[in-house]
């Protein structure tokens, strides 16, 4: 059988679970901190953590074991640097004025937002700019390949931290995902536990969300974030390894470049992608390439799981009887999305990922980007959380 | 003072259920193209035949999963209808 | 504040729709209304964004301390109703 079949097919499967654990599981990185900052409720933050921390605790435990082997597995690993915080800052803004971040755009586009899809929209938009006018006017390709070393790292084995620290021990990468999974899990346990003892001082018996019910399988009730976050983990694991045992490139988790595939998609028809347009020569620096889509792959699986991620959620909305078309009633929100939108993809470009690709995915990889890219992210939601509550 | 009565937007859900399968079918046919201009990043032919194939694979799942999610719909309904005439209850959503 | 289903009947002084908006803007609004009003005012919100209504407005509203009372509309589609006590 062709083995790119068995890895897009299987990998369909994975995306159908994650569109269920998004929507079933309400993660998304904008609610968390939202509700942190209004009311200091973990609860989502918890199932973000669950996510991080087993999902980085089992990629420690694949690669020390030898089951998908070192060298395929920083084969994927991106550079990271300067461009994570700025990137960063820009994405975090973007996401808070749309309300969703990249993966919880998925999930309520999929049930029925359509302030969503204009967000999407955005994202399309911004990803063309930045294609067509950002990336060859700054020569972007290679101030990421060429920044002096402190600004940036390379990719592969030079951003590969077990490496970094360890040199070619084996244990490395489950002694970093201690660190980090560790760390991750640890804080999403204690944070459930206080949150527990809070709510049962206040009414005075003993209060326990569970994990797991009945009801959640039965799409009656939306999942404890938690049972989310446990989704998201078994989620990059299988991207993981099908990947690995398939062909041979190990993938991670990522949202942001599918985006750009569905840009090429689209645009394909119409013009042709490879011609001079917004050509290099109006830069000052050496020629690697004219536009961004010369550089995005044509397909990487995360095309295709993200399709089947919106499915998923689309149809666990419509089972679980939450599927509605919503249009907010002050048209200006369209606007503000939009603009947000432009912000999240280009942001997300800059980045080279975004909260999945660069944050969830950096962890994964064992490398600098989730680390950089976290601070300004927070900032950034942070800022445009203040921003909304002062003008409306 | 309740808020207004709404309709069913299941069907709204559906198509875009049906949309999602078209859309990965639709990408299906530009995959060799888009591949052709590469600087980096080219796949080999027999990638090409494999993703193309698992997109419309999947197009095709998404469709006939609109259609199934369809006859719920209609089910339901049905159902529901059922339930007023006897006045036996309210519907399950409710 | 734990939910109190005795405000299910009681009639509102002030409605508040924000159907069809995302986080943070239905807490938002509703913070801002409820700092408007006087205590002892009911104040009803009309929302279709489940995630606000299972996360965001319990924790908001436990930190304000209000009691308060959520009813499924329809699929999708809820009303609170919030009391101003103080």
């Amino acid at each position: 059988m062709n083995p790119y079949f068995l890895e897009y097919a299987i990998v369909g499967i994975a995306g159908l679970i994650f569109g269920a654990a998004l929507e079933r599981g309400r993660m998304c990185f904008v609610l968390a901190t939202n509700n942190i900052i209004m009311a200091k409720d973990t609860k989502i933050l918890e199932g973000i953590l669950w996510a991080f921390g087993i999902s980085v605790l089992a990629f420690g435990i694949i690669e020390s074991l030898g089951i998908v082997p070192i060298q395929a597995a920083v084969a994927g690993v991106f550079p990271s640097g300067w461009y994570d915080l700025v990137g960063a800052l820009l994405f975090g803004f973007g996401i808070g004025l749309c309300g969703a971040c990249m993966s919880g755009l998925i999930f309520r586009a999929g049930s029925g937002f359509t302030q969503n899809w204009m967000q999407l929209f955005g994202i399309l938009v911004g990803t063309i700019f930045f294609a067509f006018l950002i990336f060859p006017l700054t020569n972007f390709l290679y101030w990421i390949l060429h920044t002096v070393p402190w600004l940036a790292l390379k990719g592969g084995l030079y951003d590969y931290m077990p490496h970094e620290w360890f040199g070619n021990a084996i244990w490395g990468p489950f002694v970093v995902a201690l660190i980090f999974g560790g760390f991750f899990w640890a804080l999403g346990l204690y944070l459930t536990k206080k949150r527990f003892a809070k709510i049962s001082k206040e009414r005075g018996e003993q209060y326990k969300e569970p994990i797991i019910s009945w009801n959640m399988l039965k799409f009656k009730d939306a999942f404890s974030p938690r049972l989310g976050g446990l989704l998201f983990a078994v989620v990059a694991v299988i991207v993981f390894l099908t990947s690995y045992f398939t062909v041979h490139k190990a993938a991670y988790m990522g949202v942001t470049t599918p985006y750009g595939s569905f840009d090429a998609y689209i645009l394909a028809p119409f013009i042709n992608l490879f011609t001079t347009v917004g050509h290099y020569k109006a830069s000052f620096l050496p020629k690697i390439s004219s536009n961004w889509f010369q550089i995005v792959p044509v397909a990487i699986p995360m095309t295709l799981l993200v399709i089947a991620t919106f499915a998923g959620a689309t149809t666990t909305a419509i089972l679980g009887g939450e599927f509605k078309w919503r249009v907010p009633k002050r048209k200006i929100m369209f606007l503000q999305n939009f603009i947000g939108g432009i912000l999240t993809g280009v942001g997300a470009r800059i980045a080279l990922g975004c909260n999945i690709g660069t944050l969830w995915s950096g962890f994964l990889m064992f490398s600098w980007a989730g680390l950089l890219f976290l601070p300004t992210l927070v900032l950034g939601m942070y800022l445009a959380l203040k921003f909304q509550q002062a003008i409306w | 003072m309740a808020a207004p009565k709404r309709k069913n937007h299941n069907w709204c859900g559906i198509t875009l259920v049906a949309l999602y399968g078209l859309f990965s079918i639709y990408a299906s046919f530009f995959l060799a193209y888009l591949n052709n201009g590469k600087i980096i990043g080219k796949l080999s032919n027999e990638a090409i035949v494999g993703i193309k194939e698992a997109f419309i694979m999947w197009g095709v799942i998404f469709i006939i999963g609109a259609i199934l999610l369809m006859i719920r719909e209609y089910v339901l309904k049905s159902g529901r209808k059922e339930a007023k005439d006897t006045e036996s209850g309210v519907s399950p959503h409710y | 504040m734990p939910e109190e289903k005795n405000l299910e009947n009681v009639k509102p002084d002030e409605t508040l729709d924000v159907m069809g908006e995302t986080c943070p803007i239905p807490e938002a609004m509703a913070h801002k209304k409820l700092n408007k009003m006087k205590a002892g005012q009911v104040l009803e919100v009309y929302t279709d964004h489940a995630a606000a209504v299972e996360n965001s407005f319990p924790s908001m509203l436990n930190k304000l301390n209000y009691p308060y009372c959520v009813t499924k509309t329809g699929p999708g589609e809820f009303t609170i109703k919030i009391k101003k006590t103080s």
